[in-house]
């Protein structure tokens, strides 16, 4: 199944701290952490609200002015990458 | 790290690694990641790329030892046992602009006794730490508790029952004291307190001057916490702590603290406060400025213990790290043994 179509929240395990521009994630249990750039932050934060894969495209798109399918292509590459490290889970 | 530099000091050929290990060594990477994002022109790519990774690190480290400090103060909270946090632990909530900017390797932890620091050791126990006892209890006032993660990574939390081991500074202030003045540290965990300014301050100049002799006391992360937290104390506070210093005998390590700091720094120190604190410290006995000279600072630390069996015993227990120190440094007797003959030597040679 497409990651854009499945619903997807922060794990419980999910801890964040800002630095700078950034927000860096770690799990706390497997300890991996990442750095997110702004855009990553704002997915990040998009995803704490509850909106889903699809608005969250939606939404960046229109702020960022890209090409829809190239947003989309991203998203799913970073979703994936979070959700293969347990960061996010399906909600 | 004073904000003078404008523009990247050094070779732009420099080595990242070694710009960065260096940087490292002094604890201060994440705040030296800022002031290379706030923009210092010509700073090398790799170098500013380097810092800004390691910044990462050290937030992400900061996040797994905050969630663990907040579980263990709410189980002592939830036990009786009372306990302040120290040092970086402490002044990365309050004095520095954000937390993962104070780089530390463990949470330091002051306790009312060493009983007391037993029973928590002991609740800390069931969530699988082992408490690690370094040297003997004639030589510290500490002990550790370390938990080895799955991920390979391990926590540790400093159990401290003086605010120094040192035999020279020990016993200077009591808990009930330091707890009364303690503030609350909101924004790590509601169980978790701090020591007060003024308590904090001093202790920061008695641990540096704990430190001098083993060529450690100057390191910067240190007196910038120095800097921070003298350059934010109000008049009150300043009249405290020149009244405190002077009661306890700690002008001088005061006076030495602070000069030092306002030499890298520009740290701003009310003149009155410093003259107040130079007068009180002509009466001490301790020469802050030789604190530096390894074998000025053991003879004062021998000339604090009371009687000859309680030099007898601190001196073996130095000498004679526990078992506990060598399977953790990974060294053998006949290792130990010759390091701390080599280290003495150079040390009794050192001008």
């Amino acid at each position: 199944m497409d990651i854009l179509s499945t619903r997807l929240i922060p794990s419980e395990q999910a801890i964040e701290s800002r630095v700078g521009d950034e927000i860096v994630l770690l799990h706390l249990e497997n300890g991996t952490y990442y750095g997110l750039d702004p855009v990553g932050t704002r997915i990040w934060a998009l995803l704490k609200q509850d909106h889903g894969p699809v608005e969250i495209c939606r939404l960046l798109s229109a702020e960022y002015e890209v090409a829809p399918e190239t947003v989309e292509q991203d998203v799913r590459s970073f979703l994936t990458d979070l959700k293969s490290h347990g960061i996010v889970i399906e909600g | 790290m004073a904000g003078t530099l404008e523009a990247w000091p050094f070779d732009p050929a420099l080595d990242a690694g070694e710009t960065l290990a260096w940087v490292q060594s002094e604890g201060v990477v994440a705040l030296a990641a800022v002031r290379l994002r706030e923009g210092l022109a010509g700073t090398p790519e790799p170098v500013r790329r380097a810092f800004e990774d390691a910044a990462r690190a050290e937030a992400a480290r900061l996040l797994m030892r905050q969630a663990e400090a907040r579980r263990v103060l709410a189980g002592f909270a939830k036990a009786g046992i009372p306990a302040l946090l120290l040092k970086g632990s402490a002044l990365a909530y309050w004095a520095w602009p954000a937390p993962y900017l104070r780089d530390c390797v463990d949470v330091d932890l002051l306790f009312a006794s060493r009983e007391a620091a037993m029973a928590a050791a002991a609740l800390l126990a069931s969530d699988g730490y082992l408490r690690r006892q370094h040297f003997g209890e004639a030589a510290t006032r500490e002990f550790l508790c370390l938990r080895h993660l799955p991920n390979g990574s391990r926590l540790e939390m400093d159990m401290h029952w003086d605010l120094t081991g040192e035999p020279l500074f020990r016993g200077r202030f009591g808990f009930d004291e330091l707890q009364a003045s303690s503030i609350p540290l909101p924004t790590l965990s509601p169980d978790a307190r701090g020591l007060g300014p003024v308590h904090a301050l001093l202790h920061a100049c008695v641990h540096r001057a704990s430190n001098l002799a083993s060529g450690g006391g100057d390191n910067l992360k240190w007196l910038y916490d120095l800097h921070l937290v003298a350059g934010g104390l109000d008049e009150p506070g300043w009249d405290t702590l020149c009244a405190l210093a002077a009661d306890r005998g700690l002008a001088g390590v005061c006076v030495d603290g602070f000069s030092t700091t306002a030499t890298l720094f520009a740290t701003s120190l009310p003149e009155t406060a410093m003259a107040a604190l130079r007068s009180a410290s002509a009466k001490e006995a301790l020469d802050p400025a030789r604190l530096r000279e390894w074998t000025y600072f053991q003879r004062q630390n021998l000339r604090a213990l009371p009687d000859w069996p309680s030099r007898a015993r601190w001196l073996w227990q130095r000498l004679r790290p526990t078992a506990h120190y060598r399977e953790d440094v990974g060294v053998t007797w006949t290792g130990l043994v010759t390091d701390r003959l080599q280290r003495a030597w150079r040390q009794l040679r050192r001008p």
